[in-house]
């Protein structure tokens, strides 16, 4: 069946946990080129290079039951640390769904990334929402968004 | 037995023609006199760079290296490497040394700098020497 996929559709787990409340991920691939252009070239000619992956994701900060843990709280605990301690690398799954609330014919993109920033902010007159920006550690384990 | 330089294209290439020999004499009056030597000009210097090329290739070059020094031998270049684009034959024999009875040797060994998975980049330096008759 055809079908364009929107923000309905999209979700992301950390930890293999669906963050509640999501409001956006977005997800990008970069990759540094070689130049072997050499004497007598009338054009550049290049080799590939190295593959980078980053993204970012909102959500607002949400809380299920009363004093329980927030829906980012995985985001949160690995980003921020106390003094000495490294921040912990966390496993993202970006996924379009095909079937709402269902695993069949998920579109998955799976790595682990660390969390490079957190931007948290508490203004009157709006809900409060985190702000998560990644760097991807090596390659995606699982690619089911591209075939 | 000269040795060709391996067909690699360099990605940049620096010539000096190099000088005559001679000493130069400076009376206290500012008088120059010039003791020359001989007519033709000597230790001509280049430099050859190649940017990404394939493990293997800089490992001919590195033979190549080997080749020429285990028996002070010396290096000729023509189009399909060192000479290369040059877009003048007159000055595509200048960069050969055709002609001018000046022979390129190796003034060091090749530097070879890991770029990349299988790839490197290698910088050579020549020296052209005129040897006795």
């Amino acid at each position: 069946m055809a079908k364009y996929f929107s923000g309905k559709d999209g979700k992301l787990y950390v930890g293999g946990t669906n963050v509640a409340q999501l409001q956006n991920w977005s997800f990008s691939q970069s990759m540094s080129v070689l130049e072997i252009t050499a004497m007598g070239d009338t054009d550049r000619t290049l080799k590939p290079g190295v593959r980078s992956y980053s993204g970012s994701a909102r959500a607002y900060y949400y809380t299920a039951t009363a004093a329980g843990a927030p829906n980012v709280t995985d985001l949160l605990t690995a980003a921020i640390k106390s003094s000495g301690t490294e921040s912990d690398k966390v496993t993202l799954k970006l996924r379009l769904e095909e079937v709402s609330g269902s695993d069949t014919n998920a579109r998955d993109i799976e790595f682990g990334a660390y969390v490079t920033s957190v931007s948290m902010s508490s203004s009157v007159g709006e809900i409060s929402s985190v702000d998560f920006s990644f760097e991807v550690d090596g390659a995606p384990s699982v690619d089911t968004i591209s075939t | 037995m000269p040795h060709s330089f391996p067909s690699i294209k360099p990605s940049s290439r620096s010539y000096n023609p190099g000088e005559y020999p001679q000493t130069k004499f400076e009376a206290q009056n500012g008088v120059k006199t010039i003791m020359r030597y001989g007519k033709n000009r000597v230790n001509a210097t280049l430099q050859l760079g190649f940017s990404n090329i394939s493990d293997a290739d800089a490992a001919l070059i590195l033979a190549n290296y080997e080749d020429v020094n285990s028996d002070w031998d010396y290096v000729t270049f023509s189009s399909a490497n060192g000479t290369v684009g040059v877009g003048s034959t007159s000055l595509s024999n200048y960069f050969k040394e055709a002609g001018s009875g000046l022979k390129w040797r190796y003034s060091g060994p090749p530097n070879v700098t890991s770029t990349f998975k299988g790839l490197s980049n290698v910088s050579c330096s020549f020296v052209a020497c005129l040897d006795s008759p």
